[in-house]
């Protein structure tokens, strides 16, 4: 598949997973906002909630890394410049997403 | 063969500030620009996780910044610009399927997802509200 067509399909289908995973999200953060550190621990060990947000992490960074690509693209006119910045965002959103994941598992069977 | 009289007289892409604005070419901006928004707050929610998973002392940080005024303003932008992104971006996807590109139709469902939006927004902000007081 063309590169092209890639990333065009893949900022669709994340955005319907977004659609409801975000949603889901956002519901939930504000059930268990202004909660205990021991609250939000076990909101975050219902299998249910890891697995979703582990999910969200995934399709948002994905989401969220090929939509600022666009803007990039079409806003920084400087060739080299532009490839950095695609770069960084590229490495950043990876890089977040790890962690995050690593940080869920840390808390699913460490915690 | 083109000289430099042809390409210095060829008119110039008009720029965003001399269009008169119109509700399609608003949301359209409004789109990236909530979506660049939203960037924040998911690097914001990935930094909630590692905090959680360090450990409690590092957690209160957490508690202190969404509980104090400034965090609950920022949680409710965020919370306004995902409604409004994830409305417009239905729109979007039904574009994308040919579906409601027609002028009147397509302000018709911008005006539908502005007002959705602050609706959305509006009954988290109370339900917020009412769990801090």
């Amino acid at each position: 598949m063309n590169s092209a067509v890639k990333h065009w399909k893949i900022q669709r289908y994340s955005a319907i997973m977004n659609l409801f995973i975000a949603l889901w999200l956002a519901v939930s953060l504000l059930c268990i906002q202004g909660n205990s550190y021991e609250e939000t621990i076990k909101w975050l060990k219902y299998p249910i909630n890891s697995i979703l947000i582990s999910l969200f992490f995934i399709t948002s960074f994905l989401h969220m890394r090929l939509g600022l690509q666009v803007v990039i693209e079409d806003y920084v006119s400087k060739i080299l410049l532009r490839k950095r910045l695609i770069i960084g965002i590229n490495s950043l959103s990876w890089i977040l997403t790890i962690i995050s994941i690593i940080s869920v598992l840390k808390i699913v069977i460490f915690n | 063969m083109k000289d430099k009289q042809t390409l210095d007289s060829r008119p110039l892409s008009p720029h965003l500030q001399v269009y008169k604005p119109q509700i399609t070419s608003i949301l359209s901006i409004s789109h990236r620009i909530s979506g660049i928004f939203l960037s924040l707050g998911l690097i914001t929610m990935s930094l909630f996780i590692l905090l959680l998973a360090i450990g409690k002392d590092s957690f209160f940080l957490w508690i202190l910044f969404s509980t104090s005024f400034l965090g609950e303003v920022i949680l409710f932008g965020w919370v306004f610009a995902l409604s409004f992104h994830m409305l417009n971006g239905i729109r979007h996807l039904f574009w994308d399927y040919g579906i409601g590109l027609s002028l009147t139709v397509s302000k018709w469902t911008g005006l539908i997802v502005c007002f959705t939006s602050v609706i959305i927004s509006i009954i988290f902000g109370i339900i917020l509200l009412e769990l801090i007081l």
